[in-house]
């Protein structure tokens, strides 16, 4: 597998068993995902975001259809220490500091550098991130906000080629959240990794993102994926032009179309 | 109007006689758990001689002497059946218990030993295994019995056990062991194993031991009533002597979770010490003030008491007669 | 000590000396014998006329608490482990474990003398025995409290179930371990106790039973106290070494104390 794989998706399904029968959760997705992407998936509930993130993580095994990373199934493909992960909570351990919770996953799964030079390269991630002086500090003397920086960090740590994101943004106030998306941003152009992101703001998605994946539910299909044309480095400018809000617009009317008979929910 | 004329004949009778028809009733505690020791007590009550002496009674298990004598010392229960070294220690306290028949004359503290160990005397158990609950009052016992007698105590191993001496000593973990011989003793009797024991109170410990206790209080404002409980209570005793079979089967009848052989081995023993030098002259429940003022002395040499008092108050034969 | 924790203190002290105060007046108004309830200045008097005889017996006791604890911790750890990881040995052994818990520990203590002999060995037993239960429900709850999220991302990072377990579960389940520890001690100090009602020829349990059949009331009080003195003692051990090992964990962030 080359540093950063070119992942394409095709004909992934996914079904589950549970009381009342099988449930779809993913049907028939298909998406191509060039390397060093910035890629956003949105959706209401229950399309199969997170689910379809199981998968590239390899948590979870498709019914059918496959993944391709650089033209190898994900099966065969040695994701160990490849894939990263930032959560909608931050899910820092609270008995290590902000310094040492960035350590963890370079602990895990970097263990070839030696630790000083992790040490090293973790203080820069959170110097990058705006947390200079607080390395030392307990999860619970640190904002929400500054918490998930430190969770992105600690993704980012390991120089994942890939970063998987589920909404981390959802629990923040929209302030933080703008600042936190352009730190995303920020920190992203200096990393190889692809990024994909699954949000349930359509402006983030087309703020940060070149292209966006929309997902109906009941079962998890994708609808429509559009592609963002604007160049980088991206600002919040952005967010005031027409072509912007053309975009918004069109993806939030998929999203609140009455369902297609075909296939509809049972 | 001759209807009329029967009618309040009737009334006035059965008013005058209704006296007659109302019982006493009273709650009598027991030492311990039923047990066949306990069946003069049954028998008693079977056979009406309470109810005779106008006493509706209701008999209830003790948990030890100490909590029956706390019961009657503190006016929560008429009667009690329990030792009578307890009953002097509460009068000592503060608690006004007294006693007005003393039944089984001796305590049956003992040093208990299987037949083929060949012990007959104290001095045999030098070179022995012991058993003994100690620090607890029988420990007391044993020591006031052993200088008394002036045994040498180091020539002695003893080893410590508490409610498992049957056990100890079917397991062959002792050779002897200080015991109630009529508890621990008569069941290793039971489980096939002959025995045999020498009672603390044949080698100078001069105990009483189960004795009728009422609180001063109750004598003081019923006498009658303690006059006639007194009467039903020794009335079963002296009946269970001439008539055993009849009292272990008042017992069982009540009781038919208890093992029966065990039961039958045990109120023979146990009636024998109902007998002494006084009963016999005196019958059952008489107690001298020599004999309490002995015990007395023992129970302060004992370091069990602190101070004598004067134990005129605490035993009377009044209500024997 | 800041203004706060100092009042706090006083109030919890008054409420001590409320408490001894009522009953002092309650047993001199309703002339209640002290052979049958003492009042508590009698009390006081015998703790210290009879302080070494205290002192002296308190020794054995702590040390069946001790060993009786450490042995119910390292097999309620041990287990737990076990139920937390293993499907088939949570389902097995629960039933079981709730069926032993269930059973009075009183009603075993003569058999334990038996096997174990007299002395030591069956308080330390009866007190594991008491005190193992909740550290064993506790453990295996904190264990399988972790992030499954968290360690779903640490597998994919390739973490080995040694490097999960010793860097995110075990200390994840540290405060669920100290809860049940408060709660254990006193249960092992409870069931020391009752080895020695049973088994006593030595420590605060025999003292108590010694001096109830002696009618010494008072001294069989001042013995209750003593013996609530020292699990009062030990549980602050804990809450010391609570605070020690998970000084990271907030008042507020506590995990309920199940059970």
């Amino acid at each position: 597998m080359a540093l950063v794989p070119h992942i394409r998706i095709e004909d992934l399904s996914l079904q589950y068993r549970t009381k009342g029968g099988s449930v779809s959760a993913l049907d028939t997705v298909s998406a191509d995902i060039p390397p060093r992407s910035f890629v956003s998936v949105v959706g209401p509930s229950g399309c199969g975001k997170t689910t379809l993130l199981k998968v590239l993580s390899g948590v979870l095994k498709a019914t059918s259809g496959r993944v391709l990373l650089d033209d190898k199934p994900i099966e065969q493909a040695n994701l160990s220490g490849q894939v990263g992960y930032v959560f909608q909570r931050p899910l820092l351990l609270p008995w290590r500091s902000a310094l040492q919770n960035v350590l963890l996953t370079g602990e895990v799964a970097r263990k070839h550098i030696r630790p000083p030079i992790r040490e090293a390269e973790a203080r820069q991630w959170l110097a990058l991130t705006g947390l200079s002086g607080f390395e030392d500090r307990l999860p619970h003397e640190l904002s929400g906000g500054m918490q998930q920086r430190v969770s992105l960090c600690r993704a980012l740590a390991f120089r994942p080629a890939i970063l998987l994101m589920d909404e981390p943004f959802a629990a923040l106030d929209e302030i933080t959240r703008e600042v936190m998306q352009e730190e995303l941003l920020r920190l992203w152009s200096v990393t190889d990794s692809t990024v994909i992101f699954i949000t349930h703001s359509i402006s983030e998605a087309v703020l940060l993102s070149e292209r966006v994946i929309v997902m109906t539910a009941r079962p998890g299909r994708v609808d429509e994926i559009i592609d963002i044309p604007f160049g980088r480095p991206r600002d919040e400018q952005l967010r005031g032009q027409a072509e912007f809000s053309g975009l918004v617009q069109h993806i939030r009317g998929k999203l609140h179309r009455p369902k297609v008979a075909a296939g509809a929910a049972p | 109007m001759t209807a009329l004329r029967t009618l309040v004949a009737t009334i006035m009778m059965t008013a005058i006689s209704a006296p007659a028809f109302a019982l006493d009733k009273v709650t009598l505690r027991l030492d311990w758990v039923y047990g066949s020791e306990h069946a003069p007590i049954f028998l008693a009550r079977d056979k009406g001689f309470f109810e005779k002496e106008g006493i509706d009674v209701t008999l209830l298990p003790g948990q030890g002497s100490t909590v029956t004598v706390k019961l009657v010392g503190n006016g929560s229960e008429e009667f009690g059946y329990a030792a009578a070294d307890q009953g002097l220690m509460a009068y000592a306290k503060g608690l006004p218990v007294v006693s007005t028949a003393v039944i089984l004359q001796k305590n049956p503290v003992a040093v208990i030993f299987p037949k083929s160990s060949g012990i007959k005397t104290l001095t045999d158990l030098y070179g022995k295994t012991m058993g003994i609950p100690f620090q607890s009052v029988g420990e007391k016992q044993w020591r006031y019995v052993v200088k008394f007698n002036k045994i040498d105590s180091s020539r002695i191993h003893e080893v410590a056990v508490d409610r498992n001496i049957a056990a100890m000593i079917e397991a062959n973990k002792v050779d002897a062991s200080l015991a109630f011989f009529f508890n621990d003793g008569l069941k290793v009797v039971s489980d096939g194993t002959p025995m045999d024991w020498i009672l603390l109170s044949d080698v100078g410990l001069p105990i009483y031991s189960t004795s009728l206790l009422v609180n001063e209080e109750t004598i003081k404002k019923n006498p009658d009533l303690v006059r006639r409980f007194t009467h039903a209570f020794v009335a079963g005793w002296t009946y269970a002597l001439s008539h055993e079979q009849e009292a272990l089967d008042a017992f069982l009848k009540d009781n038919p979770a208890v093992d029966p052989k065990y039961s039958a081995l045990k109120l023979p023993e146990v009636l024998k010490l109902t007998q002494s030098e006084e009963t016999s002259k005196n019958g059952i429940g008489y107690s001298t003030r020599e004999k309490w003022e002995d015990m007395q002395k023992a129970l302060v040499d004992m370091g069990i008491m602190d101070s004598p008092v004067d134990v005129s108050k605490v035993f009377t034969n009044e209500f024997l007669k | 000590m800041s203004k706060i924790s100092l009042a706090r203190t006083a109030g919890q002290m008054g409420v001590f000396v409320a408490f001894f105060a009522l009953w002092e007046l309650a047993v001199d108004v309703l002339h209640v014998k002290a052979v049958i309830l003492p009042p508590p200045s009698l009390i006081f008097q015998s703790m210290l006329k009879h302080w070494l005889y205290l002192l002296q017996n308190s020794w054995p006791t702590l040390i069946a608490v001790a060993g009786g604890f450490a042995i119910a911790a390292a097999l309620g750890f041990t287990i737990a482990v076990g139920i937390a990881y293993s499907r088939w040995v949570s389902e097995l052994t629960y039933p079981f474990l709730i069926a032993a818990q269930v059973i009075p520990k009183v009603a075993l203590a003569p058999l334990f003398i038996i096997w174990f002999g007299f002395g030591l060995a069956p308080k330390v037993v009866i007190a594991a025995l008491i005190a193992f239960f909740p550290i064993v429900i506790n453990t295996a709850r904190g264990l399988i409290s972790v992030e499954p999220e968290l360690i779903q991302y640490m597998k994919s990072l390739g973490a080995s179930w040694s490097e999960i377990f010793f860097k995110i579960s075990l200390p994840w389940a540290l405060p669920y371990i100290f809860a049940s520890f408060r709660i254990s001690i006193t249960l092992a100090v409870v069931g020391a106790v009752v080895g020695e009602f049973v088994a006593s020829d030595s420590g605060l349990g025999y003292v108590i039973s010694y001096a109830n059949v002696s009618l010494d009331t008072d001294v069989m009080f001042a013995g209750i106290f003593v013996l609530s003195l020292l699990g009062m003692l030990l549980f602050l051990a804990v809450v010391l070494l609570e605070r020690i090992f998970i000084s990271w964990q907030t008042a507020a962030e506590a995990p309920p104390e199940t059970m």
